[in-house]
């Protein structure tokens, strides 16, 4: 079998004049026709939460990154999660336990990046309780989490709370994606489960469950079409 | 410019008639540096992921004190230009060694055969040779797709793309880096492994869902670099190491408009940057995407690539290529394959199968580390370039 070479023409200053039109026409479309989304727009901190506590399935969240972490000193295999599976190679998304077998709340908010201080401002506006005893900062576990688990160049900083009030004795694990890509949102994955919760020993409580949500360059916007209706609080 | 169009043309037009005498050697040292260069980076962005403590992503460098943090943050950053060399050089190594093959009488079809033989062989390296070291969980085979693999597949598509002419592939080359942040999958399924697979091998990196079908670096637009790096190898073939010299002045023009253009695109914070810039800090004008790769990442990292593709050029004008620490950098440059598969396993530093080590290393016992390394992999590879040398004829002459 015999190639036969396609020419389509010399190269010309003329042709390699078009080709930057046609490529920088075609690019300047496609810039018209997708435009930000509003999400980068930073307009006023208006702050939407978005809560939903009953009902929530797995099966929802199966077009999302989810990350997953083992607690300090424990491997996979002792990382027993309630009502569902517990490896990662089954999956991060299964790494959480099944909601709609366990006895727990769950609390699923968004904010806009730069609308609360801190997460105890955070929590006592989405709760309306106050006086929310945040025990642990920010970035207090983090470098506990074994690296295996970050990914380069996303950026999560995992913070736990103790609650109190209404929340007294349960576990808070509240995961912030903290810059997120396009949407430039901090989202919030609540997990409240736990008796006799003790920051400091994860063992003592059994596990640490919790997710956190990677902003998706190409999905934009994931926990509005998972949630599907806004609270807005007065 | 005139010289530009005048080989172009050349390239263009039938093999045969390109004269024998551009390609007496088949190789440009200054290639051979650029790769070996970025070889060299590439291998301390490696050791610190297996051994250093604070790297990983953002969020572990953030735990590193100060000045450390400063040091992790950049340590990381400098390596992005390896990838981006990487394939953009494999293309243009690719487009020489093509050229010089029909040049020297092998056939259109033996040629894409060549390619295509390629690219299936790094497919399975990928799998079968790169995987295993990068594995975390005891596997010594998996389906990763990573940047060998992504060579691998564009080395498939360009034993046919090749034919197209070369105003084309640039135009289709800018159009795919240009524009695939808009490029959207949703219509292939992600809810089975083949499709999510597939979306991860095309455009949406994803290194969690459905292990293990996972990947970092996609098709598109990585394919689009390889092509500039094609486009790129037909204009070299017009040069010899007497003229060649002839390229400092526009690959420092094309370098620093490049970071010129990176500038722009991340001052205005939209389009082309998959990943926006917060504030002003230093760190957010320098957080770029990776996967996939932002215009903003690529103009940064190819403008960088001209810059050191010059600077080898220049140091060849005065320097001999073969000898001291050029020597060193163009013998890693010449075996980069090689080299890439070497220095995974030497510096994971443990055996196939064997689980990582607790063991994490700080800034500079990781800088040692990584200098350790390299005399043995640059031993490693002038005995690989012997035994290739003796046996040009056999598999390795594809590695």
């Amino acid at each position: 079998m015999k190639i036969r070479e396609v020419v389509l023409g010399p190269v010309t200053p003329l042709s390699l004049l078009v080709v930057v039109l046609v490529v920088c026409s075609l690019t300047s479309i496609n810039i018209y026709l997708n435009p930000p989304p509003p999400e980068t727009e930073q307009e006023a901190p208006e702050v939407w939460f978005y809560i939903y506590i009953e009902n929530l399935s797995w099966s929802n969240y199966t077009k999302y990154d989810i990350d997953c972490w083992v607690p300090a000193g424990m491997t996979l295999e002792e990382f027993v999660v309630e009502g569902g599976y517990n490896t990662y190679e089954e999956g991060a998304l299964h790494g959480f336990g099944d909601p709609n077998v366990s006895t727990g709340e769950f609390y699923l908010m968004w904010k806009p990046y730069d609308s609360f201080n801190d997460w105890k401002s955070a929590l006592e506006y989405a709760t309306g309780l106050v006086g929310i005893d945040v025990q642990c900062n920010e970035t207090a576990l983090m470098y506990e989490i074994p690296s295996r688990y970050s990914w380069q160049d996303h950026n999560y900083v995992m913070s736990l709370l103790n609650g109190t009030g209404a929340y007294s004795d349960e576990f808070i694990g509240v995961f912030e994606a903290l810059k997120c890509d396009k949407t430039n949102r901090t989202f919030i994955f609540l997990y409240i489960n736990f008796k006799e919760f003790k920051y400091y020993d994860y063992k003592y409580n059994g596990a640490v469950y919790g997710a956190t949500y990677r902003c998706h360059p190409y999905e934009g916007t994931p926990l509005d079409l998972i949630i599907g209706y806004p609270y807005k609080p007065d | 410019m005139p010289l530009f169009i005048t080989v172009l043309n050349k390239m263009s037009s039938p093999a045969h008639e390109v004269s024998r005498n551009d390609y007496k050697s088949g190789r440009y040292d200054f290639i051979d540096f650029t790769r070996g260069v970025v070889m060299i980076v590439m291998a301390w962005d490696h050791l610190a992921g297996f051994w250093g403590k604070y790297k990983g992503g953002k969020t572990l460098i953030d735990r590193a004190p100060f000045p450390q943090v400063f040091a992790w943050f950049m340590s990381r950053f400098i390596t992005h230009y390896c990838a981006p060399t990487f394939i953009f050089l494999a293309g243009t190594v690719l487009a020489v060694s093509t050229a010089r093959r029909l040049a020297l009488g092998q056939t259109q079809t033996d040629a894409s055969v060549r390619i295509l033989k390629r690219g299936l062989i790094l497919v399975f390296l990928q799998y079968f040779v790169v995987n295993g070291a990068w594995d975390k969980q005891g596997d010594l085979f998996s389906y990763l797709f990573c940047v060998i693999a992504c060579i691998g597949a564009c080395f498939i598509i360009f034993s046919v793309a090749r034919f197209l002419p070369p105003n084309i592939i640039l135009a289709l080359s800018l159009l795919i880096i240009m524009n695939h942040q808009f490029l959207k999958l949703d219509w292939i399924p992600n809810n089975v492994w083949w499709g999510h697979y597939i979306r991860v091998i095309i455009h949406e990196p994803n290194e969690v869902d459905w292990y293990p079908f996972t990947g970092r670096y996609p098709v598109i637009p990585w394919v689009g670099v390889m092509g500039l790096g094609w486009v790129f190898g037909l204009l070299l073939n017009g040069y010899d190491s007497s003229n060649v010299g002839r390229l400092v002045k526009p690959l420092l023009i094309v370098g620093f408009l490049a970071k010129a253009l990176w500038f722009i695109i991340r001052f205005f914070n939209g389009y082309g940057n998959l990943r926006l810039r917060m504030d002003d800090s230093l760190w957010e004008w320098l957080w770029l995407a990776k996967y996939p790769p932002s215009l903003g990442f690529l103009l940064w990292t190819l403008g960088g690539t001209a810059l050191i593709m010059a600077i080898g050029l220049i140091l060849f004008e005065r320097f001999n290529p073969s000898k001291g620490g050029l020597g060193f950098i163009t013998t890693l440059g010449r075996t980069a394959l090689f080299f890439y598969i070497a220095h995974l396993w030497v510096y994971r530093f443990r055996l196939p199968g064997a689980l990582p080590s607790d063991i994490k290393l700080d800034f500079i016992p990781s800088v040692i580390a990584w200098l350790a390394g390299l005399p043995v992999l640059w031993q490693l590879c002038v005995r690989y370039e012997r035994l290739k040398g003796r046996h040009p004829n056999s598999i390795l002459q594809y590695i």
